[in-house]
């Protein structure tokens, strides 16, 4: 996207404020015609003075008192309008950006790399905020001003000084800034190409700190990050030339414009008393055109950021609303049909013609090592992603012709990771749902051996669990995922390694109340540790993407296949065993 | 601790210099201009002198401005490089504790982040603007020098009264700054929520229902915002008006006034409206000072305590021991995390050169600890370990890491190829070597199977190994490294069945020849080692060969007799 298609996007997307923006720059050009008529009314007192007429004086001096209240109002209701725009547009454009982003949830904004992105997303938006909160008043102010400071010039005094001084004017505030920007493009290019690499030189040296020890490699490590660090500090050392280059031309250009007033003044024939006073002014108008300078590298910045965003939200959902979706199955079974999935840009499978089905009603479980596709079967499941070939069904029912949301409802998932808003417990239980009474609440906290610890926190159920839940303990976090769960109610229940951090004796404690409640739904339990899982109906065996193996604990074991060299590498566990 | 900006001393010294002199050249500038108004008034021309001044003032002013950054530009930059040199070294000798992916992300970005803050601070901005700040009394100098003594004087007091009143205001109005920043905070915090939790959300089906209820909190605390700097914004207005009354009303009705007294003439009295602009620009810039200040130091301060933790292990700096054989033992060896928590007891046992040691014990025994200890990230809390004979406390850490391999659970390949990371291990190998280490690590066929081969991207946007193939490339590491000892943590723990075959018969040649401590769980790992030490609650209980284990009653006999059940 050009600067130009940019520009216009973000203009259009900022409409609605067209108002208050108007009003803002309305007033910043009153302010900063006041500054600069504060240094012309001053001229003119003292030329009057030094003519003979001590008697403006106290008018003068009123009226400059005068002036700068205004003055000073007149930034107030500036910098106020002007916020009021800004917050008004990072709400927006948060909301916006939500909105957009929410349908492409979740395969969109998952992945193991999401906390950076998320981070990078706030700062940008941050960036495009000061698009217009910091760059079109002062934008418009640069050329109003000068406009309105040259006609009075002009019309006042003299055309050919107002005349002379435009190119001096022009120079500041249009042709060094666009000059040394294009110049500055490159190197600005290579300087973020260098930091990015030395970021994640750094990122690699920290992470792999203890290879980095272990191999003696710290040397060659510092050696690195100081070559990086020179392509660095060339381009810093170019932009410097530049930055030295425009200030010294804008500097010059600024003396050599009053200098050319003067003596155009006086070349022109103009009394000196008005020569004062357009010297004055010239002086004072160079100020807004100076600005222009600071906000260029904010508007490349924004831009940047524009780019980056759009990209985001500009992608199609990867999984949609079927066009006419069928009605809710009538039963809660599970059934894949040589499913084959890989992860976008990755090259094994992560699911290879996988086929089975779970009954409704029944206790499934799926076992194998990391790695092997377990996850993947729920994300399936919950259409998160398409597979690539072969068919996900719920009581029959192909998953993609089901509507989303009655999809997700049949199925309520304990994960791995458990996200908790920072809020109190009883609203991240309510997620579930949210019209659920106290009783209904407790039920399930109960069931989850939850209830009892939150009765000994401060506040129970109304305490705030902090940021992603990091008041609770690994443990306590987990059993809350359980309850949540249990409150949805789902026919469909999946357990993917969700008791992970607990004890064992809790561990036990949750299975059993699950082994009741799970009894009329389909439950489907992927498991790490093999021994919870002996007594399941079925369990089915992962291993690299297939499906190899099938039955009940007791089948499989006899089969003396990959399920029992699994259990038996477990079993072989010392710490288990004695523990 | 040395100072941060030590470094670029010189040329900060250089940056006010220069901004003074700057200032100064634009003094003479618009006095010369007063001057020649000032001649024009008496109804000549103004002299060819003045003229002649006023071009070079010009182009003094030009130069300077264009030097100033030229010098502050390029030591900001070699700030930078020394900073992140620094803050890296530091890093390396803090070792390597357990760290979590937010500390990470939080060291990276000081090295990052906050060195780019603290260089573009010291560097560019903190000479020019002190010395902005003291701009305002060269020119009341010159002014009392060049125009009126009187005049000066009273501008003098003027003058500080102004930032003085502004800051009187700015701490009156504190508590609604620090209220706007928080609320300004607790929204972003809102959002960065619904973003992270979105996932869940969807689950619930409540993406929709969670994004109206954001919007309409997100519009509460925008107007409570915006209340607020309804508040906070009248200290822009006073500053505003102060400014403007206090330096241009004053200068000019003073010029008018002591004109009137006939001490000034016109045309030094049009230089005094003039040159209030140099009074008023910089006291302009203490705004900026604060806001911009803020942020470099605390990003200085963030640097400073990063460079301020101290390390776990104290390194020596005596020499390299010559010789040494590849024994390892530790005597009577107590480590605590928490001085009332010992996780070591008098841990005593000892590996011969090439004799193979298991240690087992149930977890939490301290078996992680003594792996730690052995490679130096911590130091113990009684007793001697010693490598080849050394007393391990009393030789260079980098030396008793040379002497160790370990191959554990995971193993991190840095941004690059596949052969920069296993030269990594080995700095001076040929091609040669490599496909020799990675035939013994069982990893050849999948390195040929790859369209790049050796040259294969590694790292984020790379090659993503399975959990069994970084456990080879571990080993394929450890076979380039060569050293003496070989640590296992327990290398096949999790990864899949094929891989684990293949694991462990590159396990089998890489143990050959050397001394082994492996951590294990696995009674079929275990069987095979010279020698197993049994590790209980810090304690050793027993030791001794598989079938001598057995013929007791301890902790091991029971474990194996309970595995023998499990699997009937």
């Amino acid at each position: 996207m050009t600067r130009t298609q940019i520009s216009l996007r973000l203009l259009h997307f900022g409409r609605p404020l067209m108002t208050p923006l108007a009003v803002s720059v309305t007033f910043r050009v009153l302010q900063m015609c006041l500054g600069i008529a504060l240094y012309g009314v001053g001229a003119w007192g003292v030329v009057h003075v030094a003519s003979g007429d001590p008697s403006v004086i106290v008018p003068v001096a009123v009226a400059m008192v005068v002036m700068a209240f205004a003055k000073g109002l007149f930034r107030y209701v500036e910098q106020y309008a002007g916020h009021y725009v800004a917050f008004k547009l990072l709400a927006m454009l948060r909301d916006d950006f939500y909105q957009r982003i929410e349908p492409q949830a979740p395969a969109g904004v998952e992945g193991t790399r999401t906390g950076d992105l998320l981070a990078r997303v706030m700062k940008d938006i941050d960036r495009i905020e000061v698009f217009y909160a910091h760059t079109i008043a002062p934008s418009l102010a640069a050329v109003i001003v000068p406009v309105i400071s040259l006609s009075v010039l002009g019309a006042g005094y003299s055309p050919v000084v107002a005349l002379v001084l435009a190119p001096f004017l022009l120079g500041v505030g249009v042709v060094v800034p666009w000059l040394s920007h294009r110049a500055a493009a490159t190197a600005a290019t290579d300087l973020r190409r260098a930091r990015g690499e030395i970021s994640q030189h750094l990122t690699d040296g920290v992470q792999g700190v203890r290879e980095v020890l272990a191999f003696g490699y710290g040397t060659r490590r510092l050696a690195e990050l100081e070559a990086l660090g020179s392509s660095g500090t060339s381009a810093i050392s170019r932009l410097g030339t530049l930055i030295s280059m425009r200030r010294g031309l804008n500097e010059f250009l600024v003396g050599a414009g009053v200098i050319t007033i003067l003596l155009t003044g006086w070349a022109q024939g103009l009394s000196w008393q008005d020569i004062a006073v357009t010297v004055a002014i010239g002086l004072a108008t160079f100020g807004p055109v100076l600005g222009v300078e600071e906000f260029m590298a904010d508007l490349e910045q924004a831009f940047a950021g524009a780019r980056r965003i759009w990209e985001i939200t500009d992608r199609p959902p990867l999984v949609t609303d079927p066009p006419a979706p069928e009605p809710r199955p009538a039963t809660a079974s599970i059934g894949f049909d040589s499913v084959t999935f890989a992860y976008p840009g990755q090259s094994p499978p992560a699911l290879s013609g996988v086929s089975f089905t779970v009954p409704a009603g029944s206790r499934y479980a799926v076992v194998g090592a990391s790695g092997s596709g377990k996850s993947t079967l729920v994300s399936l499941l919950l259409r998160f992603w398409e597979p690539q070939s072969g068919t996900v069904c719920v009581g029959g029912t192909p998953v993609d012709r089901l509507g989303l949301n009655d999809l997700r409802d049949l199925v309520a998932v304990v994960g791995q990771r458990t996200f908790l808003f920072n809020d109190t417990v009883a609203a991240n239980l309510r997620l579930a749902r949210p019209d659920a009474t106290q009783e209904q609440l407790e039920a399930v906290c109960r069931q989850a051996a939850l209830h009892d610890t939150i009765m000994e926190m401060p506040e129970g159920y109304d305490t705030v669990v902090g940021e992603m839940g990091e008041r609770l303990s690994g443990g306590q976090r987990q059993r809350l995922a359980i309850a949540r769960a249990l409150l949805k109610d789902a026919p469909i229940l999946v357990l993917d390694e969700a008791t992970s951090e607990l004890d064992v004796h809790t561990e036990a404690e949750i299975q059993r109340q699950i082994d009741d409640l799970a009894r009329g739904r389909t439950l489907l339990v992927i498991a790490h540790r093999l021994a919870t899982v002996t007594d399941a109906d079925r369990i089915l065996v992962m291993d690299r993407g297939r499906l190899v193996e099938q039955g009940t604990h007791r089948e499989l074991l006899a089969r003396q296949g990959a399920y029992a060299r699994l259990y038996a590498r477990q079993a072989d566990d010392l710490d288990r065993a004695a523990g | 601790m040395e100072s941060l900006m030590r470094p670029i001393r010189g040329p900060v010294l250089l940056s006010v210099l220069g901004t003074w002199l700057q200032a100064l050249a634009t003094t003479a500038l618009l006095l010369l201009v007063g001057t020649a108004i000032g001649q024009i008034h008496r109804g000549g021309a103004p002299e060819t002198a003045v003229i002649a001044g006023l071009f070079a003032a010009a182009a003094a002013r030009a130069l300077l401005a264009a030097a100033v950054p030229a010098i502050t530009v390029r030591a900001g930059g070699r700030l930078e490089v020394g900073l992140r040199d620094r803050i890296y070294r530091h890093l390396l000798r803090l070792g390597a504790p357990l760290r979590s992916r937010e500390q990470t992300g939080r060291l990276v970005s000081t090295g990052t982040e906050a060195v780019e803050l603290v260089s573009t601070y010291y560097a560019t901005f903190l000479g020019p603007i002190l010395a902005s700040m003291t701009v305002p009394i060269l020119v009341l100098v010159a002014i009392g020098v060049f125009v009126d003594p009187w005049t000066a004087l009273i501008l003098a007091i003027v003058v500080p009264a102004i930032p003085l009143t502004v800051g009187v205001f700015q701490r009156g109005f504190a508590k609604v700054s620090d209220g706007y920043r928080d609320t300004a905070n607790h929204l972003a915090a809102r959002f960065l929520d619904a973003l992270q939790g979105l996932s869940t959300l969807k689950l619930f089906n409540q993406g929709t229902a969670h994004g109206r209820a954001l919007a309409r909190s997100s519009e509460e605390l925008r107007r409570a915002i915006m209340r607020l700097l309804a508040g906070n914004q009248v200290i822009l207005f006073v500053v505003d008006t102060v400014f403007s009354l206090g330096m241009i009303t004053t200068a000019t009705v003073l010029a008018m006034v002591r004109m009137r007294e006939g001490a000034i003439d016109a045309g030094e009295a049009v230089a005094l409206v003039l040159l209030t602009t140099q009074l008023v620009e910089p006291l302009d810039k203490v705004g900026q000072f604060f806001y911009v200040g803020m942020g470099g130091a605390a990003a200085a301060k963030e640097i400073r305590a990063q460079l301020a933790e101290k390390p776990a292990v104290a390194d020596t700096e005596t020499q390299a021991p010559e010789r040494a054989g590849s024994d390892v033992s530790f005597e009577g060896v107590s480590f605590a995390y928490l001085p009332d928590t010992p996780v070591l007891r008098e841990v005593g046992f000892t590996i011969a050169p090439g004799e193979k040691v298991a240690l087992v014990g149930p977890s939490g025994s301290g078996k992680t600890t003594v792996a730690a200890l052995l490679q130096r990230n911590l130091d113990p809390g009684g007793g001697v370990i010693r490598v080849g004979g050394h007393d391990i406390t009393s030789v260079p850490a980098a030396w008793v890491r040379e002497q160790i391999s370990v191959v554990a659970q995971s193993t991190y390949l840095f941004t690059g190829t596949l052969r920069d990371n296993l030269l990594v291990a080995a700095p001076d190998a040929d091609d040669e070597r490599l496909w020799d280490a990675l035939r013994t690590a069982n990893l050849d066929e999948f390195v040929r199977g790859l369209p790049d081969g050796l040259d294969t991207p590694t790292g984020e946007r790379g090659l993503m190994l399975s959990g069994g193939q970084a456990q080879r490339t571990a080993i394929a590491r450890a076979v380039l490294k060569d050293s003496p000892i070989l640590v296992l943590d327990e290398p096949t723990s999790n990864v899949d069945l094929e891989s684990e075959a293949a694991i462990l018969a590159a396990l089998d040649r890489l143990t050959v020849g050397r001394t082994v401590l492996m951590i294990a769980h696995r009674l079929s790992t275990v069987r095979d080692a010279d020698r197993i030490v049994v590790l209980e609650d810090g304690l050793v209980t027993e030791q001794g060969s598989h079938d001598e284990l057995m013929t007791g009653g301890g902790h091991y006999a029971r474990a194996v007799r309970r595995t023998e059940v499990e699997t009937r």
